[in-house]
């Protein structure tokens, strides 16, 4: 009935996504955004080796027609291996994202809605997270964890819990006062009903903002512990891990540090002019 | 304003508190005994007995922990299970390289990234400011590591006019040891400037818009004295928190710089405490970065309050 959340906010959505058309920089971020996932998802289908088809023959080739970007000290196509360094960048960032955007999210509202105690004690936990550099918690959590895809993930999703926390739990303090929160409270809406119903939906904005932006910071994460040999093993083709492996003969095959850095660099400078656009998009105060 | 930089203190202690707890239980209380990991799979059951009283992991959890407190509040972080050798002086012998590597990174970020962040403050949506833009965001996508390969490639194997990495003390041969920083600091420092640029772009922009830079302007000062007397100053004040809050990156960032251009610091020894699986020496290293960025966070803070008297705290 009256609960129903403001008329304003369907409105808001529309300004927001034309202020973002209007922004071509992050319009190419987001293009860029898609064809990485897409590469992701039907790339490795498309390349005519297989990520881990060695050919003695072939070590060491520079970038030609047959191989665009060369080959590793096992005559590996890197190419096929960047398309495939894409799919685990895709997949770590994407799931550890969704789960620190729902952990931080959940503890930010419930922080936010109820203050007190429970805000005391969740954002002491939240300023512990912080206190961490975040490659040094992931590296931490890594050491104790073992190194797995999975481990991976979680780890990433706990480094970044605290920013989706916080923007949450900012964003509910000013909610929680709105007039159509409060009428809901009068009406005797459950709390719960009040969280998910009314102040969810009108939080959700900054939150996908920082998202993006996370995405980016994860498939950083992940690279860097890939690369310091604690993220993705081998003979998986990470972007980080190929940098490692490619160390070794840099004066020799300088190709295959070029490529898969360049693959991350793209990806996150992506992802960070399109986490921009859309903070601008949804915030105009915030715009310089 | 005395009672907020105590309340800030306070809260601080307490969070280095809760990170020494935080880096205990979880070496102590994830899956894995620290002292089977620590052995591999070949140890014998008496072995693993030894090791396991050697560290105290025997003793019921709380009097662990209670000890593992009292050992850190005395700065006794134990010996090092691979070297012998005790924790602390380890890290002593690691932090005259490690502190010379993030200062230097600081400052030429900083000398690179104020002049263009006021300038496209200035010039705003004009080509050069979009041009500094990109520029930011591209520093702040490219990962340190990459950077840090590309610099070698370039500086070292192609024009031959840097080292490729080794360590040479400052202390002992400064310009050496100075030249053999050149590239670690820079691969160290961009993201930092590019986070700087940034802000010193946001804050002028701030700052510009307001009235008494108006008021200046129409007493009749010269461009020069507006901008970098009145403006600059006032647009410092975000800077400094952003600075503050990057020095963690920064620390981090140790750990894969040092690997890469063989610097024998902190981070190293971090990263190879954990392929060791060296459990002491991760435990300490992790705690002092931590508590680093902790202090840095806290000065920060006050600095902040000095530069901006109209904030008021209770």
């Amino acid at each position: 009935m009256t609960t129903e959340p403001p008329p304003s906010a369907r409105g808001q959505l529309r300004d927001a996504f034309r202020a973002f058309r209007r922004n071509h920089l992050a319009a190419f971020g987001g293009l860029v955004v898609a064809s990485i996932i897409l590469l992701a998802a039907v790339g490795p289908h498309l390349m005519p080796y297989e990520y881990d088809a060695m050919s003695a023959r072939e070590r060491f080739s520079p970038p030609s027609w047959r191989h665009p970007m060369g080959t590793d000290q096992y005559g590996r196509d890197t190419a096929t291996r960047v398309t495939y360094g894409a799919r685990i960048s895709v997949q770590v960032g994407l799931i550890s994202i969704s789960i620190a955007l729902t952990i931080g999210s959940l503890l930010g509202l419930i922080s936010g809605y109820f203050g007190g105690t429970i805000d005391g004690v969740i954002m002491r936990g939240v300023d512990v997270i912080l206190a961490f550099p975040a490659v040094l918690l992931a590296l931490l959590f890594m050491v104790t964890l073992g190194t797995s895809l999975t481990n991976v993930i979680w780890a990433i999703a706990v480094v970044r819990i605290p920013g989706f926390a916080r923007v949450a739990r900012s964003s509910t303090l000013a909610i929680r006062e709105e007039e159509y929160v409060q009428a809901a409270k009068a009406i005797g809406a459950r709390d719960l009903r009040v969280i998910l119903r009314h102040v969810l939906p009108n939080a959700l904005p900054p939150l996908i903002v920082m998202g993006s932006i996370s995405l980016a910071i994860a498939i950083l994460v992940e690279a860097t512990l890939s690369f310091l040999g604690l993220g993705t093993q081998p003979p998986t083709p990470s972007w980080g891990r190929m940098l490692n492996e490619a160390r070794g003969f840099m004066q020799l095959a300088p190709w295959m540090a070029i490529f898969p850095g360049f693959a991350i660099a793209l990806t996150v400078f992506a992802l960070n002019v399109f986490g921009d656009g859309l903070r601008d998009a949804v915030d105009p105060r915030l715009k310089h | 304003m005395k009672a907020y930089i105590a309340q800030r203190l306070l809260a601080s202690i307490f969070v280095v508190f809760m990170v020494a707890t935080a880096v205990f239980f979880i070496m102590r209380v994830l899956p894995g005994d620290p002292a089977a990991v620590m052995l591999s799979t070949e140890a014998t059951p008496e072995t693993l007995a030894t090791l396991r009283r050697q560290l105290g992991l025997d003793l019921p959890i709380h009097v662990q922990y209670w000890d593992w407190l009292i050992a850190v509040t005395l700065l006794d972080f134990g010996e090092s299970i691979i070297l012998n050798e005790d924790v602390l002086s380890l890290m002593l012998q690691r932090l005259p390289v490690t502190i010379p590597l993030a200062i230097l990174a600081m400052t030429v970020a900083t000398l690179i990234a104020i002049p263009p962040g006021v300038a496209s403050a200035l010039r705003r949506n004009t080509k050069s400011d979009i041009a500094i833009s990109l520029g930011a965001f591209g520093g702040l996508s490219i990962p340190d590591f990459w950077l840090s390969i590309l610099l070698i490639l370039v500086f070292s194997l192609y024009l031959d006019l840097l080292p490729p990495g080794g360590y040479v003390s400052i202390f002992d041969d400064p310009g050496e040891g100075l030249k053999r920083l050149i590239l670690p600091s820079v691969a160290l420092g961009a993201s930092y400037a590019a986070a700087l640029t940034r802000m010193v772009r946001s804050g002028m922009l701030e700052v510009l818009g307001q009235d008494y830079i108006r008021t200046a302007r129409s007493k009749g000062l010269t461009e020069r004295v507006v901008i970098w007397r009145h403006a600059f100053k006032n647009a410092l004040i975000p800077v400094v928190t952003v600075m503050g809050i990057q020095i963690g990156v920064l620390l981090g960032g140790t750990v894969v710089i040092e690997e890469i251009f063989s610097l024998p610091g902190l981070g190293s020894l971090l990263l190879n405490g954990v392929h060791r699986r060296d459990f002491p020496v991760v435990q300490a290293c992790v705690l002092i970065i931590a508590v680093m960025f902790s202090v840095a966070n806290l000065v920060t803070d006050i600095v902040y309050i000095y530069l901006n008297p109209r904030i008021h705290y209770v």
